[in-house]
């Protein structure tokens, strides 16, 4: 399917009726039916069409019309991979794979886009670490991909923002992009504080039902004071919002004497415990996607001013001047017509979990 | 000709390709009527129309840095020390002056903002929504400075406890508290501060050392005089110090804070940045034109 004088390896999958090559920038070429190509990328359909109706169309191997990208053969490779009935080959670093999405946005392959994305979770190897995660999130907002930046934003509130830990990482990511990322927080915990106390006051919707703590809460619904504790705690650190944290609140519980005094929370059922992590966790996370990330490559640096640092600090104003530019609106792609208009496809901020 | 880049390109202007305006040639330049308004009346013996704010000093200083007016930039600058144009802020506002002095290549701009951001800690609060206008490394070059400068603090610091017969310490030695501790290394006893003294200046150190980046440094150099009287009265039987100190105490703490004054001064900034800064200037898509009337190259010349 492809020729060049260094081969890359996992070139395996070969096609009948190739009608078309695509050349890399790096002088891969691969030879592929034109049809699943047009079917799959509206922007290389015209990309296509284009070279085709050129008098002077080039030629490659075997007489077939050639059109040259400018991906590398790695990425176009893998890209090929996810449209082609083949096994999916995605790229081993985190750096090619949003490289990858980035290539899938920009050619409007929407479909493509969604079995990459399945595929990324499948594996679940974007978010392993802070440092990855901060990294995915720069790119991703280099890149405009909403869906991502949003995910790593996520996956960021489990860690602690403040420019003393990031430190050295401080030039992985624009000033503007991490403003966005600290803002993003701040409006998570804010609702996340706020829901929580909804939460404890409800009684954990109900979870604790049977559960007589020895040490409640004086008011009604008598929630266990290490729970009420513990709740609130995460609130003003979402990264409490661990099943290791919530467990060692208990056992520290039923240590201190919840054992002696007969307390129900010494008992406690597996059950109790998985239903109060569920309403928890339901919680945590639809505070998580009820803000939307930035996409800073949409923001108009005319409106940033060194005035800005004075007006903040007096006011202690967070909010964009256009908050409604932001919040809930999640904008996917922005393609290229066949007019050669950009129009961004604004839709519902997606929520990476059911 | 102030600029040798405006000698270039009036001499490489030819009559059929240049656009005119009332038989006067016409060039176009990126910059807005009022900089420019501002910028001319610096070339003319005319009265210098003032920036309104120091972010418009910084504009003008950029365009001459891009046409190459070396002295209309130095006589601006100078008309910022003397107070005559808008000067730099002392306070949060010194975080975007930085920033924006950076992305426009102003070096000593840059530093004296650095440096006053020196006073002010560095967080996620304090920046908010200024944190846009640091491009490429601004940020981690900032943090990495304010680690130099508090790193060259400790150094400094440390060096008062190192005893030299030249150091400003050694007016110290001879304390009769600290003769029977003889070093096993063999130093004599002459050679030992006052354990005060080495308490005062360890506690000053590791204070230092247990801050961060983001800490604000305001204040670490007038507490040198508290903790210096704190640590002193400590000793107060002692008449060999309180005799050295009635002499010499106050020059002594005035030294220190001399030195820790020049530690800071001695901290650059990183130069990576002119890297980055070439190449913007190569990659930068065109700006956006404001058209203007040139003057008629005779008066230019005389300029």
């Amino acid at each position: 399917m492809h020729t060049s004088d260094e081969p890359l390896a996992n070139f395996l999958f070969e096609f009948r009726g190739a009608d078309l090559i695509l050349r890399s920038h790096d002088s891969h070429h691969f030879r592929v039916p034109k049809s699943y190509i047009v079917n799959s990328s509206p922007v290389l359909d015209e990309l296509i069409q284009d070279a085709l109706d050129a008098p002077d169309a080039a030629l490659g191997d075997a007489q077939l019309p050639l059109v040259q990208l400018p991906e590398s053969g790695e990425i176009l490779h893998s890209l090929l991979t996810f449209i082609f009935p083949v096994t999916p080959i995605l790229p081993s670093t985190p750096e090619e794979i949003m490289e990858l999405l980035s290539v899938a946005n920009k050619y409007r392959m929407v479909s493509v886009m969604g079995h990459i994305r399945n595929s990324i979770d499948r594996k679940d190897i974007l978010f392993p670490q802070r440092d990855t995660t901060l990294l995915v999130y720069s790119l991703a907002q280099t890149y405009g991909l909403r869906l991502e930046a949003l995910r790593a934003a996520m996956n960021m509130v489990k860690y602690p923002m403040d420019m003393e830990d990031l430190d050295d990482k401080l030039d992985m990511t624009s000033g503007a992009s991490l403003y966005e990322l600290w803002r993003y927080q701040e409006k998570v915990r804010d609702i996340l504080a706020s829901k929580l106390k909804k939460f404890r006051t409800s009684g954990a919707h109900g979870t604790l039902a049977g559960l007589h703590c020895a040490e409640s809460s004086s008011s009604e619904p008598h929630i266990p004071r290490w729970l009420d504790v513990y709740i609130k705690s995460i609130g003003k650190d979402p990264n409490l919002f661990d099943l290791v944290e919530f467990n060692i609140a208990l056992v520290r519980h039923v240590r201190d004497g919840a054992r002696s005094n007969g307390c129900a929370c010494a008992s406690i059922t597996s059950e109790t415990i998985h239903n109060i992590w569920q309403a928890l966790g339901s919680v945590y996370r639809t505070s998580l996607v009820k803000v939307c990330v930035v996409d800073v490559t949409k923001l108009s640096m005319s409106q940033v001013s060194p005035g800005m640092f004075g007006s903040i600090s007096r006011t202690g104003a967070r909010e964009f001047s256009t908050p409604s530019q932001f919040d809930h609106v999640s904008t996917q792609t922005f393609g290229h017509t066949r007019r050669g208009h950009y129009h961004p496809i604004i839709r519902p901020c997606q929520l990476p979990y059911p | 000709m102030v600029s040798p880049f405006f000698a270039d390109r009036l001499s490489l202007l030819q009559p059929s390709d240049s656009e005119s305006v009332n038989g006067l040639p016409m060039v176009q330049l990126s910059e807005g009527a009022e900089l420019l308004n501002s910028l001319v009346s610096m070339l003319y013996p005319v009265r210098a129309v003032k920036p309104t704010s120091y972010d418009k000093v910084l504009d003008l200083l950029d365009a001459c840095q891009k046409y190459d007016m070396v002295q209309v930039q130095f006589s601006i600058r100078e008309k910022v020390k003397w107070r005559v144009f808008p000067t730099p802020s002392w306070g949060i506002e010194c975080f975007g002056e930085y920033a924006i002095a950076r992305s426009k290549g102003l070096i000593p701009e840059m530093e004296e903002a650095a440096r006053k951001t020196l006073c002010i800690p560095m967080t996620f609060e304090i920046l908010g929504e200024g944190l846009r206008l640091f491009k490429g490394s601004a940020l981690c070059d900032l943090a990495q400075f304010r680690k130099r400068c508090r790193n060259n603090l400790v150094t400094c610091l440390e060096s008062f406890l190192d005893v030299h017969a030249s150091g400003p310490s050694s007016i110290w030695l001879g304390c009769p508290d600290v003769v029977p501790n003889r070093s096993p290394l063999g130093s004599s006893p002459q050679d030992v501060l006052p354990n005060w003294l080495c308490q005062f200046l360890s506690q000053m150190t590791n204070n230092l050392k247990l801050s961060g980046f983001t800490d604000s440094l305001a204040g670490f150099s007038p507490k040198v005089n508290e903790e210096y009287l704190t640590a002193f009265r400590s000793h107060a039987g002692c008449n060999f110090c309180s005799g050295v100190d009635s002499v010499k105490g106050s020059t002594f703490r005035l030294e220190i804070r001399r030195k820790l004054n020049q530690a800071l001064d001695k901290v650059p900034i990183s130069l990576l940045f002119w890297v980055s800064k070439h190449l913007m200037i190569h990659l930068a898509p065109p700006p956006r034109y404001a058209v203007v009337r040139a003057q008629p190259r005779d008066k230019l010349t005389q300029a």
